[in-house]
This record gives structure tokens, sequence and C-alpha cells, in this order.
């Protein structure tokens, strides 16, 4: 049954909300199953969904009825099984938010705050698209003393906590730092200021593209770029014509995991600039100060704005990648 | 023309190291070699694509090992061709046209190798013989004084790598441009060359014009890739709807009609050696002399002289035992007539 996730996840998705909206839910699935299989045993899973009725979480047993009546290998229907336990963890929460929070509040402080974010973000993801592409260059084509040590240094920014991040950033381009004072000086201002919430997502976005750059870059023969020169290219010129063409799609899928991450730091930005604010910090300053509940609407807004984008992007890539392979 | 002196190049893995080579105007060169013996090291290092530790290269007494890559008015062609994916047929061609900001007609080229109407495609819808050509026009597209060949054929099934020899060999007498081309194939190296190089561990041990090798071959280093054993001879008439050929002052026998002079090829393994005459039903029965063995451990290698001609052979240690052959016995020489090709 290919589509034995999908159901599973769909009846995850409705039981929390009480035995009717599963039963529901179980209607459906039953339809669509019984349509495509015409298997009699899916009124065994239908039947037994009523039983939710008496108590909720018998719910949760004629979802193991609807794994264990579908045509596979035991093994694909456990797999199955567990995997919708997995995804119902990502997915309920955000579900759930926009059941009692739905995103329809908008107000003038949040939608500046997502223009920040969106904004410094964006820069923060050209930056790193700049210097990704000669670094990923020449880890992906030269072999040289000390690699291992920047592969590691390439991965720093991920794996040290992002608050450790924040501060270092501040200590160097902070209003007294190595940096930031001199910089201060001549105008440039980082703390408390664009600059800084922008050197802060660079810092910790950075990774993803030098990585996918990189990866791309492998997996181009070299001798394209000596092919290119041999017919009268220079060196940046077959890069530019021959390489960066074959490996746009890892740029542009770097690009969406390094912005989608500088959009959601916050641990590392709110350190050197609290303000103006990000939507991460906005989102946190409306629960520090006024609660949980007085959060939600902004939460579900922000949330519904950065989904929209990351599948936008998602499917430009994947449709850019159709086009390619 | 072509020269190349006291060439030493070093890369992590390989060394080559060529004190002279001259390609004169008009030859045709086939490079051949081992694997791993530094023929495409020798070839990208001509191309420019690897610093040289010394050495000087000239083309027509112009020296150009001080020149990048794209200053040498060379071109390579690839085993796999490397025509940019992303480019359509005609933008490949017109490539080496753009970046010098040149307008010129393509079609010229196009015809000439017969690819005019795949111009709009996309190289990873064509055949390995389309890519080929598409591949040489970009190649040649700005006459090169030079086309360097990294084993353009050996990709293609046997009809198509005839038709290919033909069409490489015409188009490169049409556009005057000398050729090095990097091959296994002793039969490409038989129909294209003139003269022939080959290399054993970054270096050159014989050269020189392709009867002059292939008659003397150096055997410590030709005989291991020279394995298929090439005769020239005259047809002298049909016997039994087989055709007789005069090699040396024996008789051979081929089922293929020809006719004139022509060139054979027998692979070793097809050749039988007896100590003694037997019946068989293979046509070609030829008394000769073992004049050297060598042992490789799973085979054993057999030179065999007749009169005015000699074969390779190649037999397992056991059969060599059973037979109980050393250097220098008569023995007797079978192989079908069907196992004779002309080249």
């Amino acid at each position: 049954m290919k589509n034995l996730l999908i159901y599973s996840l769909f009846l995850l998705l409705a039981f929390p909300f009480g035995a009717w909206p599963f039963i529901s839910a179980s209607f459906i699935v039953f339809f669509h199953y019984f349509y495509v299989s015409h298997d009699k045993r899916a009124f065994v899973f239908l039947i037994s969904s009523i039983f939710s009725l008496l108590y909720l979480p018998l719910a949760i047993i004629s979802i193991i009825i609807l794994v264990f009546i579908a045509d596979d290998e035991p093994f694909i229907k456990v797999s199955v099984f567990l995997s919708a336990l997995i995804l119902i963890f990502i997915l309920f929460p955000i579900v759930y938010l926009f059941v009692i929070a739905p995103p329809t509040s908008i107000s003038e402080p949040l939608i500046s705050v997502i223009v920040t974010s969106i904004v410094a973000a964006s820069i923060s993801t050209l930056i790193g698209i700049f210097f990704s592409l000669p670094l990923g260059y020449i880890m992906a084509r030269r072999d040289f003393a000390g690699k291992g040590f920047i592969e590691g240094l390439i991965d720093v920014p991920i794996v040290i906590p992002h608050t450790v991040a924040g501060i270092l950033i501040l200590l160097i381009f902070g209003s007294s730092g190595i940096i930031g004072a001199p910089l201060e000086s001549i105008g440039i201002k980082f703390y408390y200021a664009l600059p800084g919430i922008i050197v802060a997502m660079l810092f910790v976005s950075i990774p993803f593209l030098i990585n996918q750059v990189r990866n791309g870059i492998e997996k181009v023969d070299e001798r394209y770029e000596y092919v290119a020169m041999n017919l009268g290219a220079s060196r940046t010129r077959a890069f530019l014509d021959v390489v960066l063409p074959q490996i746009k799609k890892n740029i542009l899928s770097g690009s969406i995991n390094s912005w989608a991450r500088a959009m959601s730091e916050f641990g590392a930005v709110i350190m050197i600039a609290f303000y103006p604010m990000v939507a991460p910090t906005y989102i946190y300053y409306l629960f520090s100060n006024f609660g949980l509940k007085a959060s939600l609407p902004a939460t579900s807004f922000l949330l519904v704005v950065t989904l929209s984008i990351f599948v936008i992007l998602r499917v430009i890539s994947g449709r850019y990648s159709d086009v390619r392979d | 023309m072509l020269e190349i002196k006291n060439l030493l190049v070093e890369l992590k893995d390989i060394k080559i190291e060529i004190p002279h080579l001259l390609v004169e105007k008009g030859d045709y060169m086939a490079l051949m070699g081992t694997s791993g013996a530094g023929k495409t090291v020798l070839v990208e290092s001509i191309a420019g694509f690897y610093p040289l530790t010394r050495g000087e290269i000239y083309i027509n007494n112009e020296r150009i090992d001080t020149k990048p890559p794209n200053k040498r008015n060379i071109a390579i062609v690839y085993q796999d061709f490397m025509l940019f994916p992303h480019m359509t047929v005609e933008e490949n061609i017109k490539y080496p046209l753009k970046i010098r900001k040149k307008r010129e007609d393509i079609r010229e080229i196009a015809e000439l190798l017969g690819i005019e109407n795949l111009l709009d495609r996309y190289p990873r819808t064509l055949s390995g013989g389309e890519l080929q050509r598409c591949a040489l026009a970009r190649a040649l597209v700005l006459n090169p004084e030079i086309l360097l060949l990294d084993e353009p054929l050996s990709s293609l099934d046997r009809k198509n790598r005839e038709n290919m020899r033909k069409l490489v060999k015409d188009v490169v007498r049409e556009l005057g441009v000398e050729v090095i081309h990097i091959t296994h194939d002793i039969e490409t190296a038989w129909l294209m060359a003139n003269k022939v190089a080959i290399m054993h561990n970054g270096k050159l041990v014989q050269i020189g014009t392709i009867d002059e090798v292939f008659s003397k071959p150096n055997p410590e280093f030709v005989a291991d890739f020279v394995d298929a054993n090439i005769l020239r001879g005259e047809v002298i008439g049909t016997e039994d709807s087989l055709t007789a050929v005069k090699v040396g002052n024996e008789r051979i026998y081929i089922s293929e009609m020809a006719k004139g002079k022509v060139l054979l090829s027998i692979r070793p393994e097809n050749i039988i050696v007896a100590k003694n005459k037997m019946e068989s039903s293979m046509r070609n029965a030829i008394r000769g002399k073992i004049i050297e063995m060598e042992n490789r451990g799973t085979t054993v290698r057999l030179r065999l002289q007749f009169q005015g001609f000699s074969l390779l052979s190649v037999l397992t240690p056991n059969a060599i035992h059973a037979l109980s052959l050393k250097e220098g016995d008569e023995v007797f020489v079978y192989f079908k007539a069907s196992s004779v090709r002309v080249v």
C-alpha cells in the first residue's frame, strides 16, 4: 500500500483533536483505500475507529490495524509506522498552532521584524555565496597541508552553541571589539545594528553553502575546465562558463539552507543586536514579556511566512533540477 | 610541427621524461603504451594543463610552454568527449569563437563532420559516435596547429569506430593539422598513423615510422599491448571460397574477400601450436620455429618465426609443459581462416 505513510500521518494528526475528528479522518482514509484497493478488510479498520468514541487512545489501535492489513512486508510496515510517529512529532505542533492561533493577526511591528529578518538573511546569504565559491573550489580541487583542519574549521559554526558563536561575534565586532571599534569610529556600527545581525547570521550559516558548493564542484570533472581552457578560456572564465552553470543546483540548495538557517538564528543574533529586532527575537520578546499566549499569533504568522518562502524555494529548486538532469 | 625538448613533468603519482620528440608537418602520430605509462599526462602537458618541471615545447619553432593553455592553439579531444552538458551542440562548438568574440559560421565544420542536424541538441541526448563528431567539431573550429586525441575511438562500437577512423583521417587531412593520437588499439594505429611512439613508465621507449616500430617491436615494452599480429600481404587468388594471401613466403587463407595489398590481423590466442603435424579442419597450417618464449605466470608468450614474418602466440604454462615446448623448437602452427581479419 503505497499511501500507508500518508494515511498514518493523517490519522495520527486527527486523533489528538478528539474522537469525531479521528473518525472523520478514518472515513476519508477508508474511502480512499477501499476505492483504490477494494480490500474488504478495510471495514475492520473503519469499525475499529469507532471504538475511539469509548476511549480516545483506542484510535492508536485502529491505526495499527490499518498498518497490519496493509499489503506489504512486515519490515516495511513497521518502518512506515515508526516513520509516521517521528514525522507527526514535527507536523503536529505546527498544525496545532495554526488551529489555536490562526495566522491572521498581522501587526505593524511584526511586519517590520520579518522585513528585517528577510533583508539580513538575504544579504548574509549573498555574502556567503560570494565567499563559498572560491573556498568551495579550493576545497574541491586542491590537496594541501592542513586540509583536514580546514574541513573541521568550516564545520565549527555548526557544532558550537549559537550563544557561543554570538559571544565570539560580539568580541570581534562589538563596540569595543577588535574590528568593531575601528569600524564604528568611521561610522559602520555592528553593535545593535543591521551589520551586526548580518555577520552573526553569516557566521552560523556559511558552512551550509561552502559544503554544498564543494560537493557540487567535486562532481564536475576538472577536465571540463581543462577543455574550456584548451578552447581559449582563462581559468576564471572556465570556472564561470563551465563550472558555475553545472553547480547552480548546489548553489541554490546551499543558499536555501543557509538562508533558512540565517532566518531562524536567534542565539547568535541577540548577543550582538537585540535591536533592530529580527523575527525570532521578537517572538522571544513577546514570550518573555507577555507570556506564551500573547506570543502565539505572531508565532503563527511568522511560521506561515517562513514556511511559504521555504516551500516556494524548494519548488523552484526542484523544478530547476528537473530541467537540468 | 611540434617539438619537445628535455621535458620533465612531475605529478603526485607519475613522472614523465621526454628528452626529445618531434612531430613533423603532416605527421599523424600514434602514442601507445600500457595504462599508467603517462600518455595522457604527456598530452595534457603539451596542452598546458600541468606545469613543466623543466623542458621546452615548440610549435612551428615558436616556444609555447611559457604560454597559458588558452593561448597555445592546440586542441584536445578526450575519450569521454567532455562536451559541456549545459550547452547545446551549437553552443559547444561556438564556445571557442564566443571567447574570442568571433562570429564565424560553424556550418562548414558541422557539414564536414555530418552533424548539421544535431546542433540544437544537448550532449546527453547524443550517441557515442555523435558526441565524438561534435567534440571534434568543437576542437577543430579554430583550426588548431596540433590536435591531441586521447583514445577518442575506444568507447565506440566496432562499426562506429571504423567509420570514425575514416572520418577523422579525412578531416585531419582536409584541415592539415598534426595529430598525436593516444590509442591502445593497434588497428587504429595502423590505419591512421604514419608514426608510432611507445611510452613506458613515463619515458619514450620506441619511436619511428609505423613500419619500423611494428616490424621490430621492442619486445620488452611493445609486446605488452601490441597483442594483435599484423601481417602485410598480397592477395594471390581464391580457393574453395577462401581468399589466399601471400605473406612472406607462405600462403595464408582468409575467409573475408579482399584484393591487392592487404593488412591482416590475427589474435595471438587464436593461434594453435603443435609439435607435430596434425589432422585439423583449420585451413592455415604453417611450419615455423619458436624464437622466443616468455613466461608471464598465467600465460606464456611465444614468438614464432616463419619465412619472412613472425607471429605472437599465447599459451598457458600447462600447454607448454604438455607439449614440452622450448625455444628453438620447430613447430606447426594452425589457425582458422575466419580468425584472420583484414584490417
